[in-house]
C-alpha cells in the first residue's frame, strides 16, 4: 500500500512540476495571463463596487474585500474545469504506465494552487498594507478555506468531467449557473445585501460559505449569520467521495 | 511468475466486429525471453498496452508480479518543444528516479550525449529514436516489452545497441510482439503465435516460426481467390485487400 501511495506521490510530483515548467517556460501565457484575468475582473469589480457604494459593506477595506473573495472564486473556478481539460491535453501520458487519468488532473490542479496560491498572498499583502487593514486574525483557517475552494473545485470538476462525458451539453448548463453563482457567492456581495428570506436557498451554496467564511476570519469585526464550517467540510467530503468513485466508474467504461 | 493473462478479451473497436482476444491465455516467467507472433492488425501492439497496463481488458485477468516496461521504442510522451534532457527527467522523476546523473547516463545509453541540451523539435530525427530506445530500456524493469523491432534501424546505432540488448537479456526478461519471424529467432527462447484472437504457445521457436508461416501462406491464399474470384468484390474492396496481401508478404 505505501509503495503504491509512492508511487503515485511520484506520479503526481512529476506531472505538478512539469505543469508548473511548461508555465514558467510561457510566461505570457502562463502567469501573465492568469494575472491580466485577475487583474481585469478586479478593476471591473472595483470599479463597481466604488461607482455603487451600496454593495460597500461598512467598515471593509473594499479592495482587501475584494481580493479575499475573488482570488479564492477564481482558484475554485479554475479548478473544476482543470479535470477535463488536463486529461485532454496530457492524453498521451497516459501511455507511460503508471500514470491515471486522476495524476493527471491531480498534477494539473497542484499548479493551479501553487499558482493562484502565490497570487492570493501577494495580493492580499499589497491590499492590506495599501488600506492600513488588518491581517487575518486566524490565518490558519484562511489556509485551511483556501485549499476547501481547491478541494471543492477539483471535486466538482470531477462529477462534471463524467457528466460531460455522459451529456456533452452539461458544461454549458454549468457555464450559465456559474455566472449565477458567482453573485450568489458572496464573492462582491455580502450575503447581508441579499432579502432575509433567500438566506436559507443560498446557503446551500458551499462557496458562499467558504467566502463569508475567509472574511469573517480576516476582519476581527465581521459577522456572517449563515457560514458554517462544518459544512463546508461535508461538501468537501462528499463532491470528493463523488468525484473519485464517479472517475474511477467511467475510466474503464467510457475512455477519453 | 512476472506476467500473466487468463482468459482475457478484448473487444474490437467496431461494436459489430469479432472481439480481437477472447479467451487469451497468456504467461511469461520472470527472466523469460517471449516472442509473440502475429499478422499485421492481429492485436500485437494492444496486447503489449494490455500486459504494461495502459490498455484496461474487456474480461479476464491480467496479473503483474513485477515491474513492467512500456512497449518499446514508444515516444508519443516524449514533448518536442522541451530539451532531451528535460524529457529525460520528466520520465525519470514519474519512475521515482531523482538523480542528477540520470539523463546523462540515459543520453549515453542512446549514443546522444551531444544533444542533451538542445529541444527534441530542433535535433536530428534519429534522436527521437534513440531516446526512446534508451529511455525504455534505461529505465529499471523486471520485464522489458518491444514492439515490432528490439533493436532500432539505425545503422550507426546498431552495433551499440545490440550490446546494450544483450546485457539486459543477461539480467531481465523481454516480450517482443511482432510480425518479423527473425526478431523472435534472435531473440526469443519460446513463443505465442495469435491466430483468430487466441495465442498458441510453442516451446520451440523454430516449430513456431514454421506454424506462423504456415498461416501466413494459408491467409495470403484465402486473400488472393476472394480477390480474384469473389464475384461480390467491388473495385474498392478489391484494391483494400490487395493492400492486405502485400502486408502478409512483408511478414513472410
Amino acid at each position: 500500500m505505501l509503495k503504491l501511495l509512492k508511487t503515485q506521490f511520484d506520479v503526481v510530483k512529476a506531472l505538478a512540476l512539469r505543469e508548473i515548467q511548461s508555465q514558467q517556460a510561457n510566461l505570457a501565457y502562463g502567469y501573465g495571463w492568469v494575472l491580466f484575468d485577475i487583474t481585469l475582473s478586479f478593476i471591473g469589480l472595483l470599479i463597481l463596487k466604488l461607482v455603487i457604494r451600496a454593495f460597500n459593506v461598512p467598515g471593509l477595506p473594499v479592495i482587501t474585500y475584494l481580493v479575499t473573495g475573488l482570488i479564492p472564486w477564481f482558484l475554485f473556478s479554475s479548478a473544476y474545469i482543470a479535470p477535463a481539460a488536463a486529461i485532454k491535453r496530457n492524453q498521451r501520458l497516459l501511455s507511460l504506465p503508471g500514470v491515471t487519468p486522476l495524476d493527471l488532473v491531480l498534477g494539473s490542479s497542484l499548479q493551479l494552487l501553487c499558482t493562484y496560491g502565490l497570487f492570493f498572498l501577494v495580493a492580499a499583502t499589497v491590499s492590506s498594507f495599501y488600506e492600513k487593514s488588518s491581517f487575518p486574525h486566524f490565518p490558519l483557517g484562511v489556509i485551511l478555506l483556501f485549499l476547501s475552494c481547491w478541494l471543492i473545485g477539483v471535486s466538482f470538476g470531477l462529477v462534471l468531467m463524467v457528466l460531460t462525458r455522459l451529456y456533452a451539453p452539461a458544461g454549458k448548463f454549468v457555464g450559465f449557473f456559474m455566472r449565477f453563482a458567482m453573485i450568489t457567492s458572496g464573492v462582491v456581495i455580502s450575503i447581508k445585501m441579499f432579502p432575509e428570506s433567500i438566506w436559507p436557498y443560498l446557503s446551500w451554496n458551499p462557496m458562499l460559505h467558504v467566502e463569508e467564511l475567509i472574511r469573517v476570519y480576516w476582519f476581527p469585526g465581521y459577522a456572517s449569520p449563515v457560514a458554517n464550517p462544518a459544512y463546508i467540510l461535508e461538501c468537501v467530503v462528499v463532491l470528493m467521495c463523488a468525484g473519485l468513485l464517479l472517475e474511477r466508474y467511467v475510466r474503464r467504461r467510457l475512455p477519453v | 511468475m512476472s506476467v500473466e493473462l487468463r482468459a482475457v478479451r478484448k473487444n474490437s473497436l467496431g461494436a459489430l466486429e469479432d472481439p480481437l482476444f477472447d479467451g487469451l491465455d497468456i504467461s511469461a516467467a520472470s527472466g523469460a525471453h517471449v516472442g509473440i507472433l502475429g499478422a499485421q492488425k492481429s492485436g500485437k501492439s494492444t496486447l503489449l498496452r494490455m500486459i504494461c497496463g495502459t490498455e484496461p481488458v474487456d474480461d479476464g485477468l491480467v496479473e503483474r508480479t513485477s515491474r513492467v516496461s512500456w512497449p518499446i521504442p514508444l515516444n508519443s510522451f516524449l514533448i518536442q518543444t522541451s530539451s532531451v534532457a528535460t524529457n529525460i527527467r520528466f520520465v525519470g522523476r514519474i519512475y521515482g528516479i531523482s538523480d542528477n546523473e540520470f539523463p546523462r547516463r540515459i543520453a549515453e545509453l542512446g549514443a546522444i550525449a551531444d544533444f542533451l541540451n538542445v529541444k527534441l523539435q530542433k535535433c536530428p530525427r534519429f534522436v527521437t529514436a534513440r531516446l526512446a530506445f534508451a529511455l525504455g530500456v534505461g529505465i529499471d524493469c523486471d520485464l522489458y516489452l518491444f514492439d515490432e523491432r528490439i533493436i532500432p534501424p539505425d545503422k550507426d546505432f546498431r552495433e551499440h545497441a545490440v550490446k546494450v540488448v544483450e546485457r539486459l537479456k543477461e539480467q531481465r526478461g523481454l516480450i517482443v510482439a511482432t510480425k518479423i519471424p527473425a526478431e523472435v529467432e534472435a531473440h526469443c527462447d519460446s513463443v505465442y503465435v495469435l491466430e483468430n484472437g487466441r495465442a498458441s504457445y510453442f516451446p520451440n521457436v523454430a516449430t513456431a516460426i514454421e506454424h506462423f508461416k504456415e498461416l501466413m501462406k494459408a491467409a495470403q491464399k484465402r486473400k488472393t481467390s476472394e480477390a480474384a474470384g469473389g464475384p461480390d468484390n467491388d473495385d474498392e474492396g478489391g484494391a483494400a485487400e490487395i493492400g492486405d496481401i502485400d502486408l502478409i508478404g512483408a511478414a513472410l
